[in-house]
């Protein structure tokens, strides 16, 4: 009777404990601004390598960017870890079984407009050819990061809302890249430029009528 | 064993019984739908009575293990009326009889002085008035609803010889505005607990084979990367972000490795990379660049991998040997066919077509290559194979709003989860669990 009361009252503790580490456990990324802020080649040392570490293809896991995400991710892991092992006696062990430990982003700050000119390039259904009058889109592009060697761009390709979502990415993908190649035909280093998908998640329209459609069938030009 | 408390008080919970079967839980206003449509063949007719003493705790153990039963599509619920019994109780085998029941579950919950639940059970044969075994659990109050699932397993495992799925979880991600979450649910749908929120898109989340961590796609670095994560601790590691995009996490069966999507040479490619991060390994063959390939996926055996390549056109499902060589065509009716699962035996393939511009979940028998479309709906997304290989849980859009469902492999038996309100997406179900109690 007494070592399994006691095991008992150690197992409504560690509930306790455990449920306070499940308030307390949301983790502020950083890494996400890390990555973000990395083109804007601001000055801190941190950020810097980032930038290296992804310019040079570098394993995210192994580089700095990848550290900085176990770091925030740890102060969460060291409380959560806590909770296991104290119920024995076969009772349960609340921790182990359904434990999560919730972690927040942060929002990456927009990054700077330098430019007044159109943005967007648009496409045709299941294609990923620049139509003529995107042409000079990013031409004009092309001539302000060829000026300015230390603009960085990221060029995000996004699709409609039909099909899966994975393989929307790829299409989205397949059309940032289109943009990227035809700016490196124009003389822009690959240096400056990302070619990156955003898939089906960030329509620029929320229909489901063709219109809306040709709308979220489209590159941003972002810079950073 | 302790003495039991004496129980003065509980009142007998009511069910209504229709055709469609309403299940209400408890305290916590957690409400969950299962709408059976389509009739199975061969359901065992079950009677779960209510738990002597549930009124009195914060879950209706009963409510739970029928819902997760009929949600199998292998039993069906059969109306109880105010009978009251306990795992104590001798049942009238023959009055069961004529009622229709093959088998008879009866239990209690009582409240024991430290605040904890004594829950037991004892499942009975009302056809041949056999006792089919019983247990006994002491939990908090939070571990009702795992022991609800425990007691379904119990009961599907005696009655039909295979694992029970009941008390794994789920994960899938919602969206509420601009907010989006990763979740952690039972495998119901229900007491979802949230492990990340971003205001940026979050996608395919992947269970690691032990259960112990999600793989997944974020958006928080304004591009798609992928992220480890272990759900206990909330502890994540930053696994891929290579120059371009990141995307389609799976894990092999061993843990040790992940397959996914990179662009980071131009075309979307697949790679492997070790779990401990490092330089990633191309797979597949060289010189195919500008097609796409994604939605790697390996074999429960660990020898194969199928993935989505538009190698000859339009996305086709295509599987390659993991250590190299030549890609085989696995789909080839229809031009659009994506979103590749595996059974736990290997066995069949669970994926998305297009076919007159609705999307929808098929399964192949990989045996003969015979397909049978499973749904009615227009968009399903994300197939994945429960771990006994018996159902499929898919993501679809019902009266506008994004929902899952599962459904049983021949198609008969599909139910909507209602854990959660707004849009939810991207489910994938875990491993078996080990046991704790």
């Amino acid at each position: 009777m007494k070592p399994v009361l006691i095991a008992s009252l150690l197992a409504v503790f560690l509930t306790a404990c455990s449920s306070v580490k499940l308030d307390s456990a949301s983790v502020e990324d950083k890494s996400g601004n890390l990555v973000g802020k990395a083109a804007d080649a601001s000055a801190t040392a941190a950020a810097a390598a980032a930038a290296a570490a992804r310019a040079g293809g570098a394993a995210g896991g192994t580089g700095s960017a990848g550290g900085t995400a176990g770091g925030t991710g740890s102060a969460a892991g060291a409380r959560g870890a806590g909770g296991a092992g104290g119920a024995g006696a076969g009772l349960p062990d609340p921790a182990t079984k359904s434990a999560v430990a919730q972690v927040e982003t942060t929002k990456k700050p927009a990054g700077p407009d330098l430019q007044s000119s159109p943005k967007v390039v648009y496409f045709d259904y299941d294609s990923y050819a620049i139509k003529p009058e995107f042409q000079a889109v990013v031409e004009v592009h092309a001539r302000l990061l060829r000026a300015d060697k230390s603009r960085r761009v990221a060029l995000e390709g996004h699709t409609d809302a039909r099909g899966g979502r994975e393989y929307n990415l790829a299409l989205g993908q397949r059309r940032a890249e289109a943009v990227r190649s035809a700016m490196s035909l124009l003389g822009v280093p690959d240096s400056q430029v990302e070619a990156v998908s955003f898939g089906m998640e960030k329509p620029a329209a929320q229909g489901s009528d063709e219109a809306s459609f040709a709308r979220n069938r489209r590159v941003e030009i972002n810079y950073r | 064993m302790k003495p039991r408390p004496i129980l003065d008080h509980y009142k007998l919970l009511r069910f209504v019984l229709t055709g469609l079967v309403l299940v209400v839980t408890g305290a916590v206003n957690a409400q969950f739908r299962v709408d059976v449509a389509g009739v199975g063949m061969r359901q065992l007719p079950i009677a779960v009575a209510p738990f002597r003493g549930e009124d009195g705790s914060p879950q209706k153990l009963a409510s739970i293990v029928q819902a997760n039963l009929e949600r199998s599509g292998q039993f069906v619920g059969l109306p109880v009326g105010g009978v009251v019994l306990y795992e104590l109780s001798r049942p009238d085998f023959t009055s069961w009889r004529q009622k229709g029941a093959d088998s008879l579950l009866t239990g209690s919950v009582t409240s024991l002085i430290d605040g904890r639940f004594d829950v037991r059970f004892r499942l009975w044969d009302a056809v041949r008035g056999q006792d089919l075994g019983g247990q006994s659990y002491a939990v908090t109050a939070p571990d009702l609803r795992l022991v609800s699932h425990r007691i379904s397993d119990f009961v599907y495992e005696k009655l039909t010889g295979e694992k029970g799925i009941f008390s794994t979880r789920i994960a899938y991600v919602t969206r509420s505005g601009p907010r989006y979450q990763l979740w952690v649910a039972d495998a119901d749908g229900e007491n979802a607990q949230s492990a990340l929120s971003s205001a940026e898109p979050i996608i395919s989340p992947a269970w690691s084979p032990d259960g112990a961590q999600l793989a997944y796609v974020s958006f928080e670095s304004r591009k798609p990367v992928v992220y480890t994560h272990d759900v206990r601790s909330g502890k994540r590691r930053l696994l891929a972000n290579f120059r371009g995009s990141n995307s389609a996490p799976a894990w092999s069966a061993d843990g040790q490795t992940l397959a996914m999507t990179l662009s980071r040479d131009g075309s979307s490619q697949l790679f492997a990379l070790s779990v401990a991060g490092g330089e990633p390994r191309r797979l597949g063959e060289p010189g195919l660049s500008g097609s796409i390939d994604t939605e790697p996926t390996y074999s429960p055996d660990g020898k194969l991998i199928y993935f989505v390549s538009d190698r000859g056109g339009g996305p086709q499902i295509y599987k390659m040997a993991t250590t190299g060589g030549p890609a085989d065509r696995v789909t080839f009716s229809g031009s659009y066919n994506i979103s590749p699962a595996i059974s736990p035996d290997g066995r069949s393939l669970a994926y998305v077509a297009r076919a007159n511009g609705a999307f929808r979940v098929n399964v192949m028998d990989l045996a003969n290559g015979s397909t049978t479309v499973l749904t009615e709906t227009t968009s399903d997304e994300s197939p994945s194979f429960s771990p006994n290989g018996r159902l499929i849980i898919y993501a679809t859009q019902l009266d506008g709003r994004e929902a899952l469902m599962t459904v049983t492999l021949d198609g008969r038996i599909k139910t909507k989860l209602n854990g959660q309100s707004g849009d939810i997406r991207e489910p994938h179900w875990g491993p078996f669990q080990k046991q704790h109690f």
